[in-house]
Protein backbone atom coordinates (compact mmCIF):
# COMPACT_ATOMS: atom_id res chain seq x y z
CA UNK A 1 0.00 0.00 0.00
CA UNK A 2 1.34 3.39 -0.70
CA UNK A 3 0.98 5.76 1.90
CA UNK A 4 0.55 9.37 1.18
CA UNK A 5 3.08 11.77 2.10
CA UNK A 6 1.65 14.42 4.46
CA UNK A 7 2.21 18.11 3.80
CA UNK A 8 4.83 19.58 5.88
CA UNK A 9 4.04 23.03 7.55
CA UNK A 10 6.76 25.28 8.32
CA UNK A 11 6.95 26.20 11.85
CA UNK A 12 8.06 30.07 12.73
CA UNK A 13 7.67 31.54 15.48
CA UNK A 14 6.55 35.18 15.78
CA UNK A 15 9.77 36.78 16.97
CA UNK A 16 8.49 40.54 16.76
CA UNK A 17 6.17 39.80 19.33
CA UNK A 18 8.66 37.87 21.91
CA UNK A 19 11.30 40.97 21.43
CA UNK A 20 8.40 43.28 22.35
CA UNK A 21 7.59 41.12 25.42
CA UNK A 22 11.47 41.38 26.45
CA UNK A 23 11.59 44.89 25.91
CA UNK A 24 7.79 45.23 28.27
CA UNK A 25 10.07 43.43 30.75
CA UNK A 26 12.72 45.39 30.75
CA UNK A 27 10.85 49.09 31.21
CA UNK A 28 8.83 47.92 33.78
CA UNK A 29 12.05 46.82 35.61
CA UNK A 30 12.92 50.00 35.33
CA UNK A 31 10.46 52.14 36.25
CA UNK A 32 9.66 50.05 39.35
CA UNK A 33 13.56 49.88 40.53
CA UNK A 34 14.56 52.29 43.30
CA UNK A 35 18.43 52.87 43.34
CA UNK A 36 19.88 52.97 46.59
CA UNK A 37 23.24 54.23 47.56
CA UNK A 38 23.47 54.53 50.80
CA UNK A 39 26.13 57.60 52.61
CA UNK A 40 27.36 57.46 55.72
CA UNK A 41 30.70 57.35 58.45
CA UNK A 42 32.19 53.66 58.22
CA UNK A 43 33.65 53.50 61.98
CA UNK A 44 36.81 52.62 62.80
CA UNK A 45 36.27 50.52 66.75
CA UNK A 46 39.62 49.68 69.37
CA UNK A 47 40.55 46.70 69.03
CA UNK A 48 41.66 45.16 72.05
CA UNK A 49 45.07 46.41 72.06
CA UNK A 50 43.45 50.14 71.43
CA UNK A 51 40.92 49.42 74.02
CA UNK A 52 40.98 52.95 75.69
CA UNK A 53 41.35 50.94 79.08
CA UNK A 54 44.60 49.74 78.02
CA UNK A 55 46.12 52.79 76.52
CA UNK A 56 48.47 54.47 79.42
CA UNK A 57 48.25 58.31 77.38
CA UNK A 58 46.09 60.63 77.66
CA UNK A 59 42.46 59.48 75.48
CA UNK A 60 40.16 62.53 73.90
CA UNK A 61 36.89 62.68 75.73
CA UNK A 62 34.15 64.47 74.06
CA UNK A 63 31.17 64.54 76.66
CA UNK A 64 28.01 64.84 75.56
CA UNK A 65 24.67 65.55 77.04
CA UNK A 66 21.27 66.72 75.37
CA UNK A 67 22.34 70.51 75.36
CA UNK A 68 26.02 70.68 75.53
CA UNK A 69 29.53 69.42 73.89
CA UNK A 70 32.41 69.25 76.33
CA UNK A 71 36.35 68.16 75.66
CA UNK A 72 37.76 66.48 78.79
CA UNK A 73 35.36 66.89 80.78
CA UNK A 74 36.23 70.27 81.45
CA UNK A 75 36.28 73.16 78.22
CA UNK A 76 32.38 73.63 76.66
CA UNK A 77 32.83 73.81 72.98
CA UNK A 78 30.52 76.58 71.56
CA UNK A 79 28.79 73.85 69.41
CA UNK A 80 29.26 70.86 66.81
CA UNK A 81 31.03 73.01 64.42
CA UNK A 82 33.82 74.09 67.44
CA UNK A 83 34.36 70.87 67.62
CA UNK A 84 34.74 70.29 64.08
CA UNK A 85 37.35 72.45 64.08
CA UNK A 86 39.07 71.28 67.39
CA UNK A 87 39.37 67.56 65.67
CA UNK A 88 40.76 69.64 62.09
CA UNK A 89 43.50 71.23 64.41
CA UNK A 90 44.13 67.64 66.01
CA UNK A 91 45.43 66.49 63.13
CA UNK A 92 44.14 62.92 64.52
CA UNK A 93 44.50 61.41 60.87
CA UNK A 94 47.96 61.92 60.95
CA UNK A 95 48.52 60.14 64.33
CA UNK A 96 49.70 56.54 65.49
CA UNK A 97 46.67 54.04 66.34
CA UNK A 98 46.47 54.52 70.19
CA UNK A 99 46.77 58.40 69.56
CA UNK A 100 43.76 58.75 67.57
CA UNK A 101 41.22 57.04 70.12
CA UNK A 102 38.34 59.20 70.91
CA UNK A 103 36.25 58.60 73.69
CA UNK A 104 32.58 59.78 73.48
CA UNK A 105 30.73 59.74 77.15
CA UNK A 106 26.86 60.32 76.36
CA UNK A 107 24.26 60.97 78.77
CA UNK A 108 20.98 59.91 79.33
CA UNK A 109 18.03 60.97 76.80
CA UNK A 110 20.73 61.87 73.69
CA UNK A 111 18.88 61.73 71.08
CA UNK A 112 20.24 59.52 68.01
CA UNK A 113 20.20 62.30 65.53
CA UNK A 114 22.79 64.62 67.93
CA UNK A 115 25.37 61.72 68.85
CA UNK A 116 25.63 60.41 65.25
CA UNK A 117 26.84 64.48 64.09
CA UNK A 118 29.31 63.87 66.89
CA UNK A 119 30.03 60.58 65.97
CA UNK A 120 30.03 61.38 62.23
CA UNK A 121 32.79 64.05 62.99
CA UNK A 122 34.83 62.01 64.89
CA UNK A 123 35.05 59.47 62.12
CA UNK A 124 35.56 62.25 59.47
CA UNK A 125 38.66 63.54 61.35
CA UNK A 126 40.09 60.45 61.51
CA UNK A 127 39.48 59.32 65.15
CA UNK A 128 38.85 55.88 66.26
CA UNK A 129 35.54 55.61 68.48
CA UNK A 130 35.28 54.27 71.75
CA UNK A 131 31.59 54.79 72.20
CA UNK A 132 30.03 52.18 73.59
CA UNK A 133 30.13 52.83 77.64
CA UNK A 134 27.45 54.84 78.65
CA UNK A 135 28.25 57.32 81.43
CA UNK A 136 26.34 55.80 85.03
CA UNK A 137 24.30 58.26 86.49
CA UNK B 1 9.70 57.56 -22.82
CA UNK B 2 8.72 54.71 -21.14
CA UNK B 3 10.61 54.04 -17.54
CA UNK B 4 11.64 50.59 -16.73
CA UNK B 5 10.04 49.82 -13.40
CA UNK B 6 12.50 49.04 -10.52
CA UNK B 7 11.90 45.89 -9.11
CA UNK B 8 11.40 46.47 -5.19
CA UNK B 9 13.60 45.09 -2.92
CA UNK B 10 11.48 44.09 0.54
CA UNK B 11 13.01 45.64 3.66
CA UNK B 12 13.73 42.94 6.07
CA UNK B 13 14.51 43.68 10.02
CA UNK B 14 15.73 40.88 12.01
CA UNK B 15 13.91 40.96 14.57
CA UNK B 16 15.27 37.50 16.20
CA UNK B 17 18.43 39.27 17.75
CA UNK B 18 16.60 41.95 19.34
CA UNK B 19 14.67 39.68 21.30
CA UNK B 20 17.94 37.98 22.29
CA UNK B 21 19.43 41.35 23.56
CA UNK B 22 16.26 42.03 25.32
CA UNK B 23 17.10 39.39 27.34
CA UNK B 24 20.67 39.59 28.10
CA UNK B 25 19.45 42.63 29.11
CA UNK B 26 16.59 41.25 32.29
CA UNK B 27 18.92 38.56 32.73
CA UNK B 28 21.72 41.38 33.99
CA UNK B 29 19.00 44.17 35.31
CA UNK B 30 18.19 40.70 37.42
CA UNK B 31 21.42 39.45 38.08
CA UNK B 32 23.17 42.66 39.41
CA UNK B 33 19.93 43.79 41.57
CA UNK B 34 20.27 44.07 44.89
CA UNK B 35 16.29 43.80 46.47
CA UNK B 36 15.82 45.78 49.84
CA UNK B 37 15.02 43.78 52.35
CA UNK B 38 14.40 46.26 54.98
CA UNK B 39 11.60 48.45 52.83
CA UNK B 40 9.12 47.38 55.58
CA UNK B 41 11.25 48.81 58.31
CA UNK B 42 10.48 52.74 59.27
CA UNK B 43 13.45 54.09 60.17
CA UNK B 44 14.23 58.45 60.06
CA UNK B 45 17.85 58.53 59.47
CA UNK B 46 20.16 60.94 61.32
CA UNK B 47 21.63 63.69 59.56
CA UNK B 48 24.93 64.98 59.17
CA UNK B 49 27.64 66.99 57.12
CA UNK B 50 30.46 64.77 57.52
CA UNK B 51 29.35 61.96 55.87
CA UNK B 52 30.41 60.18 52.41
CA UNK B 53 29.19 57.95 50.01
CA UNK B 54 30.31 54.09 51.30
CA UNK B 55 29.69 50.63 49.70
CA UNK B 56 27.12 48.58 50.72
CA UNK B 57 27.34 45.51 53.31
CA UNK B 58 25.15 42.82 52.56
CA UNK B 59 24.34 42.50 56.41
CA UNK B 60 22.08 45.22 57.64
CA UNK B 61 20.57 45.79 61.18
CA UNK B 62 18.03 48.65 62.06
CA UNK B 63 16.22 50.01 64.96
CA UNK B 64 13.27 51.64 64.40
CA UNK B 65 11.23 54.53 65.53
CA UNK B 66 9.79 52.18 68.09
CA UNK B 67 13.34 50.68 69.50
CA UNK B 68 12.63 47.41 67.44
CA UNK B 69 15.55 46.11 66.84
CA UNK B 70 15.90 44.17 63.02
CA UNK B 71 18.11 41.75 61.81
CA UNK B 72 18.08 41.46 57.83
CA UNK B 73 14.66 42.42 57.50
CA UNK B 74 13.66 40.34 60.93
CA UNK B 75 12.81 41.84 63.94
CA UNK B 76 14.78 40.21 66.68
CA UNK B 77 15.57 40.56 70.21
CA UNK B 78 18.58 42.48 71.42
CA UNK B 79 20.34 39.80 73.37
CA UNK B 80 19.84 37.36 69.76
CA UNK B 81 21.82 40.27 67.79
CA UNK B 82 25.18 39.64 68.59
CA UNK B 83 24.85 35.95 67.63
CA UNK B 84 22.46 36.28 64.56
CA UNK B 85 25.13 39.06 62.92
CA UNK B 86 27.90 36.58 63.53
CA UNK B 87 26.08 34.08 61.38
CA UNK B 88 24.98 36.28 58.59
CA UNK B 89 28.35 37.62 58.66
CA UNK B 90 30.39 34.21 58.88
CA UNK B 91 27.57 33.28 55.73
CA UNK B 92 28.76 35.62 53.38
CA UNK B 93 32.26 35.91 54.43
CA UNK B 94 31.96 39.82 54.97
CA UNK B 95 32.74 41.88 57.91
CA UNK B 96 30.80 44.79 56.89
CA UNK B 97 27.37 45.74 58.86
CA UNK B 98 25.23 48.52 57.43
CA UNK B 99 23.38 50.22 60.80
CA UNK B 100 20.71 52.08 60.77
CA UNK B 101 19.54 53.79 63.84
CA UNK B 102 16.26 56.43 63.93
CA UNK B 103 17.13 59.73 64.87
CA UNK B 104 15.10 59.60 67.87
CA UNK B 105 16.12 57.10 69.65
CA UNK B 106 17.70 57.71 73.13
CA UNK B 107 21.43 57.04 73.94
CA UNK B 108 20.11 54.57 76.64
CA UNK B 109 17.66 52.80 73.76
CA UNK B 110 20.36 52.19 71.24
CA UNK B 111 23.40 51.81 73.11
CA UNK B 112 23.18 47.93 74.36
CA UNK B 113 22.87 47.54 70.18
CA UNK B 114 25.84 48.91 69.97
CA UNK B 115 27.77 47.29 72.54
CA UNK B 116 25.90 43.70 71.11
CA UNK B 117 27.83 44.80 67.65
CA UNK B 118 31.29 45.95 69.00
CA UNK B 119 31.34 42.23 70.10
CA UNK B 120 31.20 41.05 66.92
CA UNK B 121 33.99 41.90 65.45
CA UNK B 122 32.42 43.82 62.67
CA UNK B 123 33.53 46.92 60.83
CA UNK B 124 30.41 49.48 61.47
CA UNK B 125 29.15 51.35 58.68
CA UNK B 126 26.76 54.01 60.39
CA UNK B 127 24.36 55.06 57.52
CA UNK B 128 22.66 58.95 57.68
CA UNK B 129 22.00 61.94 55.59
CA UNK B 130 23.43 64.28 54.12
CA UNK B 131 22.55 67.64 56.09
Amino acid sequence: MKLSRRKRVEAAADLVAFADVAFLLIIFFILTSTFVRNSGQKLELPSASKDPENVQNEVLTIHLTPERIMLNGEDELAGLQSLREYLSDAQLADRPDEERLVWIESSPGVRCGRYYQVVAAVADAGGILAIFEEESQ
Amino acid sequence: MKLKHRSRVKPHVPFAPMGDIAFLLIIFFMVTSVFIKEAHVDVTLPKSQDIAKIHDGQVTVSMDGEGVVWVQGRPCALGDVEALVSGELEARAENLVMLKIDENMRHEQFSPLLSALSATAAQLAWIGEQE
